[in-house]
């Protein structure tokens, strides 16, 4: 068993092959060797750590996946996420972002891609200012700045 | 309400006077506690009126600060560098995806951080299709056209130096001035993407007005990166055919895959070609329309016979992993030799029957995992027995079959099923990705029709577990099927039980499509009162989704005077679901 010691003091006794998914733990585990001391995620919420584990947990035993793909490749795949995956990211904004958070520190290469899936899913087939009212961004261009995107777009207007 | 008049309730008796006079007594207490209600709904009314006001008001003074506090934010530049690949449109054929409000463009909108992060991702906008807005198409602006040329140097300065896969859509040989405009315009957006030809690494181009004489231009090392090349050509036969002016493309030293579609029927042509034959991985030749000579121009030469074509450009590619080819019919002629392709993992054949078998006698091909056959049975009369042949002596590896017979008797489908065991993917019927596939309207003469070619409960029967193809997690079943719930029922069963994986005797089915059911299975709309199964069937179907099946069944909805069901669909690429890439689309 693996201890985990999250940012909010909290312990978790973790199977080593369930934890393993994430390449950081893992790498460390090889680099350190056993011990007792529990390994600190200052990074990561005891909340958010229960969430993470149910990912490792459900994949438990199965392959990990390729390490690196070409990022010239990742638009050209589709943005199909498996039916387990989505009723797993099904959880409000907050959580969402902080499974990406946490899944990017541990390097939990699927998790982060399944994030980024269902974010890009987020904003498929939204324009931009749908995508800022979804997620809270404010439009900082200047007016200059705004006059030159409208500029630049001339191409795409109709009138 | 309790009243000395509840059993006339219901009923058409006409109250006297009296009696009215004491239902009105009887309401009254009632009345004036409706006017009290009424008051009280628009006082509440109201005062939701105003708390909904308040509420807009207060969301509307802390969504800037909500604005700070969001996560999004705190995802450092390389997560939504991530997301926003993610996001990008996968590039599809035969559309147009130069829109300004698909990504990755509606990325440079929203605020001046994501602007800054799209515009330093390379690979956002390392593909390219190089297609006319529609807006342009219509309005033939010529300051919008300017406008739309400088977006395409801005694409492809964003692009950085990363290597490019580029598209160009189909162009009009239209002389309407309008279509003139539209093909100037795009030959301008092309001429700005040839000057970056060193970074192309795929290139989809179709031969026309506004691309020709670009491509002929350019010299053999223009394109040093280039891996995939496909050509398309549809224009009626031309002696001095386009295809053959692009031998700076052809010639390429790093090119892989090679995907030809073509009218041209003198495919030999390209033996002589400067192909670096040895270095491609993936091939495809084919010509859009195959069967009737008209189709690709009076004055075109009958087609020469296979062995002069096919079989020399096959052995010089000694690393070929996947081969597309569709088959003129042309007379036959006994191969000089075999040629065996050590390393071809998938295999497609379309067109002409006759010389299909032909090629399947002259090839070797230990390698392979993946056959589709689908033979244009309106040019040529098709014999089962070849390619049952064919896969009873090169069947035990394949994990991927799927074909369309339909000459097959019953016992022919049997035996093709006993002689694929690894199978992982079988598709029966009628081809959907076929880059080649002709629309055709049968009937057809060179059918035998005399037996069924249908999909059976014995031939599920010998599929169900611990029967063969134990290794089956695709089965898709595109002819009729004449099945029974029972059968269908008894498979899914078998092959969604957790103990087959457990014990090692075979793998769980990931998807089921039967397209084809009798009119009498019972499915989900279509239940019959007799139908024994009742609503219980739709509880058994949900189980096996949930057992993470996708099921896909229908009943046969048309009335089709013959059993055989032709190919419909025009698309580019085929796909599988295992082992070998895709060919023809390039990436």
């Amino acid at each position: 068993m693996v201890l985990l010691l999250t940012s909010d003091n909290e312990m978790f006794s973790v199977a080593e092959d369930v934890i393993k998914r994430s390449a950081y733990i893992k790498n460390m585990l090889e680099d350190v060797g056993e011990s007792d001391l529990p390994i600190p995620l200052p990074n990561v919420e005891s909340n958010v750590l229960v969430k993470i584990l149910e990912y490792c947990e459900h994949y438990r035993g199965e392959p990990l996946p390729a390490s690196d793909v070409d990022p010239a490749e990742i638009g050209d795949r589709s943005l199909d996420i498996a039916d387990w995956d989505q009723k797993y990211m099904a959880v409000d904004q907050e959580m969402l972002f902080e499974i990406i958070l946490a899944a990017n520190y541990l390097d939990i290469k699927s998790l982060l891609d399944v994030g980024c899936k269902t974010v890009a899913k987020m904003m498929k087939g939204k324009s931009s200012e749908e995508i800022r009212t979804l997620f809270n961004i404010a439009n900082d261009f200047t007016p200059e700045e705004e006059a030159q995107i409208r500029k630049e777009n001339a191409w795409a207007e109709c009138r | 309400m309790d009243s000395p008049f509840s059993h006339l309730h219901g009923t058409n008796l006409i109250p006297s006077g009296p009696e009215l006079e004491e239902l009105t007594a009887l309401t009254l207490p009632e009345d004036s506690r409706l006017i009290e209600l009424e008051k009280e709904i628009k006082e509440l009314t109201s005062l939701l009126e105003k708390t909904t006001k308040e509420k807009a008001a207060v969301l509307k003074k802390i969504r800037p600060i909500k604005a700070l506090t969001s996560l999004i934010r705190r995802l450092p530049t390389e997560i939504l560098q991530l997301i926003f690949l993610h996001a990008r449109i996968p590039p599809a054929p035969d559309t147009t995806t130069f829109r300004a409000c698909d990504t990755p463009f509606t990325l440079l909108r929203v605020c001046r951080s994501w602007r800054e992060i799209a515009e330093n991702t390379p690979q956002l906008w390392s593909t390219f299709n190089v297609s006319l807005p529609q807006q342009l198409v219509d309005r033939q602006d010529p300051s919008k056209i300017a406008s739309f040329i400088d977006e395409v140097r801005r694409w492809l300065k964003r692009s950085g130096d990363v290597p490019l896969r580029i598209t160009v859509s189909k162009d009009s040989d239209s002389t309407d001035r309008g279509q003139l405009l539209s093909r100037e315009a795009l030959n301008s957006a092309f001429r700005v993407v040839v000057e970056q030809c060193h970074r192309w690494e795929a290139l989809d181009v179709e031969l026309c007005d506004a691309t020709m004489k670009l491509l002929a231009d350019l010299t053999a090392d223009s394109t040093p990166l280039l891996k995939s090349l496909k050509i398309r050509e549809y224009k009626w036969y031309n002696a001095n055919t386009s295809l053959f002016r692009c031998t700076a493309l052809l010639s390429a030293i790093h090119l892989e895959k090679l995907h030809v579609w073509s009218n041209h029927p003198g495919i030999h042509k390209l033996s002589n070609a400067p192909v670096k034959w040895e270095n491609l991985t993936s091939l495809s030749l084919g010509n859009t329309y195959v069967q009737h000579q008209v189709h690709v121009g009076m004055n075109a030469p009958a087609p020469p016979p296979l062995n002069h074509v096919l079989l020399p450009i096959l052995e010089k590619c000694v690393n070929l992993r996947s081969l597309l080819v569709t088959l003129p019919a042309t007379k036959l002629s006994r191969p000089v030799h075999g040629v065996t392709l050590q390393k071809l993992r998938s295999l497609n054949l379309g067109g002409c029957s006759t010389q299909i078998d032909l090629l399947l006698k002259n090839i070797i091909t230990p390698s392979l995992r993946e056959m589709h056959y689908y033979p244009h049975y309106e040019i040529s009369k098709h014999e089962p027995l070849p390619f049952l042949k064919f896969i009873e002596q090169q069947g035990d590896k394949l994990e991927v079959v799927c074909f369309d017979a339909p000459s097959f008797t019953a016992e022919h489908l049997m035996s093709c099923l006993k002689a694929i065991p690894s199978v992982k993917q079988l598709m029966i019927g009628r081809q959907l990705l076929n880059p080649f596939a002709s629309r055709s309207i049968g009937p057809y003469p060179h059918l035998n029709h005399d037996d069924p070619y249908h999909f059976t409960d014995a031939h599920l029967a010998l599929i169900t577990p611990p029967g063969c193809c134990p290794s089956l997690e695709i089965l898709r079943i595109l002819i009729k099927c004449q099945l029974s719930p029972k059968a269908v029922i008894a498979f899914l069963e078998a092959k969604t039980d957790p103990s087959i994986v457990k014990h090692g005797q075979g793998s769980r089915i990931r998807e089921v499509s039967l397209e084809e059911l009798p009119d009498t299975f019972p499915l989900l709309s279509y239940r019959y009162p007799q139908n024994p199964w009742g609503d219980d069937m739709e509880d058994i179907l949900s189980s096996f989704k949930e057992k993470g099946v996708e099921l896909s069944l229908s009943l046969t909805d048309y009335h089709c005077p013959t059993r055989y069901l032709p190919p419909i669909q025009h698309l580019y690429s085929y796909d599988s679901d295992f082992g070998s890439a895709p060919l023809g689309a390039p990436r």
